[in-house]
């Protein structure tokens, strides 16, 4: 399966020809090429998280989500991802250390687990305003794919600019 | 498609192969420089011994770090919700 997903970066002084892999401590799915499902959740990104230059960048691209682990729409994956995470957590645990999550799945990348698919969607909810229609509750899901393998990015283009506001 | 059964094996004898000593090893390696400004380098001893952990005490804590817990260091117990 085909998905248009987009990436947000700052405004830099050229553009992207490739996305940019995230290595901070934040990147909780693991050091990868994040994408937003929805361009809305990226463009929230960019406004709230990406305001060096005042000004972000959108980048689309066709993801190849046919070797993802896709927590979010398919239940199977889902188990075995909560699973794994436990499992690990648990053998942490047991030794007297408590890694984060970004470093369970660095963990996992680092023996060579993860690469077996090309990435990780996961889901969490945004803090962005627009989408409480009720107090306190989403009804949007914000979607992000973290890639492990550039090889499933394809057609990666320039979308848009805009303003941190 | 994603052969999960086979890959599920494959973690598992991940672990079995891994010891206390090893995990802790993989674990304190992650810690980042700018933490070791403040600690300095050297031995890190586990600060728990002969450690026996209930199973309804593990669980994932996904606490949302504030700016003000993430200033000065960036190790232990915080998890984000979000990144890119």
């Amino acid at each position: 399966m085909i998905r248009k997903m987009y990436h947000t970066q700052e405004k830099r002084a050229e553009r992207l020809t490739v996305p940019i892999i995230c290595d901070k401590d934040n990147a909780w799915l693991g050091v990868a090429y994040y994408f937003w499902y929805e361009e809305d959740d990226a463009s929230f990104w960019g406004i709230i998280s990406k305001r060096r230059t005042g000004y972000f960048e959108i980048y689309k691209a066709e993801v190849d989500c046919s070797n993802i682990l896709d927590t979010v729409f398919n239940e199977e994956h889902y188990l075995f991802w909560k699973a794994q995470i436990n499992k690990a957590q648990k053998a942490f645990a047991k030794s007297g250390v408590s890694p984060s999550l970004k470093q369970l799945n660095d963990y996992f990348l680092g023996k060579g687990i993860w690469q077996r698919f090309g990435g990780i969607m996961f889901q969490d909810i945004s803090n962005n305003p627009n989408n409480y229609f009720v107090k306190e509750f989403q009804y949007k899901k914000r979607i992000q794919l973290a890639a492990y393998n550039l090889n499933i990015i394809n057609n990666f283009a320039y979308h848009y600019t805009g303003k941190c506001v | 498609m994603i052969n999960l059964k086979e890959l599920e094996k494959e973690i598992d004898e991940l672990l079995a192969n891994e010891t206390p000593e090893s995990l802790r090893a993989w674990f304190f390696s992650q810690v980042s420089p700018d933490v070791e400004c403040y600690i300095g380098e050297g031995d890190y001893m586990p600060l728990l011994g002969n450690l026996e952990i209930l199973e309804e005490n593990i669980h994932l804590d996904n606490h949302i770090a504030t700016s003000a817990e993430c200033e000065g260091s960036n190790v232990g117990y915080c998890q984000y919700a979000m990144a890119a």
